[in-house]
């Protein structure tokens, strides 16, 4: 069965992928320095030392830690956080629901407003919302996030006292951190939809539409918007999983309390375990989306098939 | 129903000003009603935190001999004899010490009618079990010198040494170990180490509420605490990793302190009228170690070069511009607050005079002094650099990620000099041993006659001959220009204005605002 190959064979793909990003993972946090220094004061005993390093398990040569970890990943097990003491994929679904949170928010805001401003500016290039959403897409690619975060903090909380700086709890605190972390991917919604449409209205498919006498409004969303958004939602995907589990300035700045933060802390103490449970946990969606996209392919489009 | 295209929806300046009138108005609204939700709400006091306090600071047994566990311990827990209000090392849960003129033992009885927070009684069992289970800071240390506890009656322990040793009050009764803290055995035995993380009972003031791992830490006040019943029934500790956030926490009247805000913010909230600044006094010291002076070759190994460093350090300038003023200048790698302390003479603000003696030592037009070796997180080091440029010793900034920089430093490989300091809880003795006896974790010294000193105040018992002996090794030290001492570190806590009693210095060498029992708010 060809397609059950094509399965298999992603998934073997998909297993020595996830395998060589935790080898890296683990080499780079031992390059950067011992996590046991990180807990004790400088001046700390010897003994203090290689007390802590034995009972984290830090005394074992790094290929006898790296298979313990791939065999204990198997079953589900990350390893327990050196910082917290607590299971590393515990920590990362505890912190889960408020990353989805932030991130659906922020990626609801930035698809509706990447999308609509950009089919607006692509139907009507030139106009005043083509020109301002050209400046907005320049200011949110290139304002760096912590920047933005700060100012909005500054304004709102600090001069206005209508929000609150950081946290979490109620709408108010999940106003300036969706903002913020929308905003970068608001404006590369924005240029690629523009772009996609721009080629979009050119076609032949569409050409047609207009000769056929359609109201414009229905030869952009019915004709042209469907081709266009076939790259625009392959990229949203990705940037939902970045939201998720990569927001680690944003999180950090609103101290909001998700996965991002989570894994700035663990990078902070060297908690190699939780470095390693979040960006497998996020290598693992990435994974999962390409593979998921690999077979949608294959479904769609038969030369692939074939091919394989 | 018909649709109009995207393109042609009308959108006034009104209804757009109105619509924006209107999110504004709502936020505006809630935030009111928020606030007024707030009045309601019993009593508390919260502090934006800088860094992520774990569940295993529940836990005394296994502390590790830093400052920070003591953010939560002050509030959980209490012990026989620690750090107290306004004194260094004071009886606790202990009425009573008594040492044994041979210096072989320590006996301390109980208070009478002391509970854990789950209302059990605290006896001399609980303590004995407290000392057996003890793995934390410097148990290798406690167990040469402790060779047991002993239960008298049930509200006295014996605590009894195979030797007599000076520094039983510095290591027992102070965070250089937890040790002294007394944990429930019952509840131990039956909930297990993994229980108690999950769910502590401590002796203190404060019972845990809530713990969210990184994130918030709520403590209700105990009714069973010996000295009193909090002031304030509840405590929220926020964890806020940002400085800028911690600062607009306090300026939006979100949080009553905010930790460890440093250079120009400490500033901006010293310009806020409703705002006090305060520094802890915390036993750091930031120095710089000559690690290339052994080395003949090097310029550092002439006692010159190093006198002329030290005279070309604006120390007041460097405080004023990393610390807003808030720091100590300082002479000595020792911290002032440290028992055995030894007062050196000022070394003079002197460029010209620096200039001089580098020009005597053989170096007119001054010399490269190769790395200067800092943590990434460090902002001394360019001060520093800058100044020893005035002079003509030139220094490569060397900055390291953290804990890359800490492996560094212990590896004693580092050259040229190294910034560096220590937290460590001790006194002046314990900071000699790591920095100047040879075989010091972080020491770069290698000289015989030091090592030697260094070895035979350990074992003077005589307080008054130790102190001698301790101040003859440190003024050796500046004769010999055997350090860069800079600045004494200086953690800066922002109070807001609805604080009255702010516990800021209140337990001395311990960083965080306390004792938390005492704290008030104003009416």
């Amino acid at each position: 069965m060809p397609g059950g190959r094509f399965f298999l064979r992603r998934l073997v793909y998909a297993a020595i992928s996830l395998a060589i990003l935790a080898l890296t993972v683990l080499a780079f946090s031992k390059v950067g320095g011992d996590p046991v220094t990180m807990m004790l004061e400088p001046g700390a005993s010897q003994a203090d030392i290689d007390a802590l390093r034995q009972r984290l398990g830090l005394d074992l040569p790094f290929w006898a830690q790296y298979l313990k970890f791939m065999q204990n990943a198997v079953t589900g097990d990350l390893g327990t956080s050196i910082y917290y003491g607590q299971s590393a994929v515990g920590l990362y679904f505890d912190r889960l629901p408020a990353s989805l949170l932030l991130a659906g928010t922020a990626f609801a805001w930035s698809v509706l407003l990447g999308i609509g401003v950009g089919v607006t500016a692509a139907a009507r290039p030139g106009c005043v919302l083509d020109r301002v959403g050209a400046v907005l897409a320049l200011i949110g690619m290139s304002m760096p996030a912590f920047w933005f975060g700060m100012l909005l903090i500054m304004f709102f909380s600090v001069h206005l006292r209508w929000l609150p700086s950081s946290g979490s709890g109620s709408w108010r605190h999940l106003v300036m951190p969706a903002i913020s972390l929308g905003w970068y991917f608001a404006a590369s919604h924005l240029r690629l939809t523009r772009s996609a449409m721009l080629e979009s209205l050119q076609s032949d498919y569409v050409r047609l539409a207009r000769l056929k006498g359609m109201p414009e409004w229905r030869v952009i969303l019915r004709h042209a918007l469907p081709g266009a958004l076939i790259p625009v939602v392959t990229l949203a995907a990705i940037n939902f999983v970045l939201m998720v589990n990569a927001a680690v300035v944003i999180e950090t700045i609103y101290a909001w309390p998700g996965i991002g933060r989570l894994l700035y802390e663990a990078i902070s103490f060297r908690d190699i375990p939780v470095i390693q449970a979040v960006v497998l946990m996020s290598g693992s969606m990435i994974v999962l989306l390409n593979l998921a996209t690999d077979l949608l392919y294959v479904a769609i489009d038969p030369r692939i098939r074939h091919a394989e | 129903m018909t649709s109009r295209p995207l393109a042609t929806l009308p959108m006034t300046r009104r209804s757009a000003i109105a619509t924006v009138g209107s999110v504004l108005g709502a936020t505006a609204l809630s935030g009111s009603l928020a606030g007024r939700v707030l009045a309601d709400e019993p009593p508390k006091l919260s502090w934006a935190v800088h860094f992520s306090p774990t569940n295993l600071f529940f836990d005394p047994g296994i502390t590790p001999g830093t400052g920070a566990p003591l953010i939560l311990q002050y509030a959980m827990h209490d012990a026989l004899i620690r750090p107290v209000r306004d004194q260094a090392s004071g009886l606790s849960l202990a009425e009573t010490m008594e040492a044994a003129e041979d210096g072989l033992s320590y006996t301390f009885t109980l208070r009478p009618g002391l509970k854990f927070q789950n209302g059990d009684p605290i006896t001399a069992e609980d303590a004995k079990f407290s000392f057996d289970r003890y793995k934390g800071a410097n148990d290798e240390l406690i167990r040469e010198f402790v060779t047991e506890a002993v239960v008298v009656d049930p509200l006295t322990i014996r605590y009894v040494l195979s030797k007599p040793w000076p520094d039983f009050i510095t290591i027992f009764g102070t965070p250089a170990s937890g040790v002294a803290w007394v944990l429930p055995k019952a509840y131990l035995e039956e909930v297990g180490d993994e229980g108690f993380k999950a769910a502590p009972i401590g002796a203190g003031p404060y019972r845990l509420a809530d713990f969210a791992a990184g994130t918030e830490i709520t403590f209700e006040a105990s009714e069973h605490y010996w000295r009193k019943t909090p002031e304030v029934p509840t405590l929220v500790l926020r964890v806020i990793p940002d400085p800028a956030t911690r600062l607009a926490a306090i300026q939006n009247g979100e949080v009553d302190f905010a930790y460890g805000v440093k250079g120009d913010l400490v500033q901006q909230a010293m310009a806020q009228p409703d705002l006090r600044v305060k520094s802890s006094a915390i036993p750091v010291t930031n120095f710089c170690v000559f690690a290339s002076m052994n080395d003949p070759e090097s310029p550092w190994s002439d006692v010159r070069v190093r006198k002329a460093a030290n005279m070309a350090l604006d120390r007041d300038g460097i405080n004023q511009v990393a610390y807003a003023g808030l720091g100590r200048t300082s002479n000595s790698i020792i911290p002032h607050v440290m028992d055995y302390y030894w007062q050196p003479p000022q070394t003079p603000y002197d460029p010209e005079g620096a200039k001089q003696l580098l020009a005597e030592a053989g170096y007119p037009d001054g010399f490269d002094g190769g790395d200067l070796n800092t943590s990434s997180d460090d902002e001394l080091a360019e001060l520093i650099q800058a100044n020893l440029r005035s002079v003509g010793i030139t220094l490569t900034l060397r900055p390291t990620e953290r804990a890359a920089y800490l492996q560094k430093v212990m590896e004693k490989k580092l050259t040229g000099l190294v910034l560096t300091g220590s937290g460590a809880p001790g006194n002046a003795a314990s900071r000699l041993q790591q920095f100047v006896h040879s075989q010091g974790s972080l020491s770069y010294l290698q000289d015989d006659r030091l090592d030697a000193e260094v070895q035979e105040q350990a074992g003077t018992l005589d307080a008054a001959t130790r102190k001698q002996q301790l101040d003859t090794i440190q003024q050796q030290l500046v004769e010999e220009s055997l350090f860069l001492p800079v600045v004494e570190f200086a953690f800066p806590v922002i109070i807001g204005p609805r604080v009255d009693y702010d516990g800021v210095n209140g337990i001395p060498g311990n960083p965080y605002t306390g004792p938390y029992e005492d704290l008030t708010i104003k009416s």
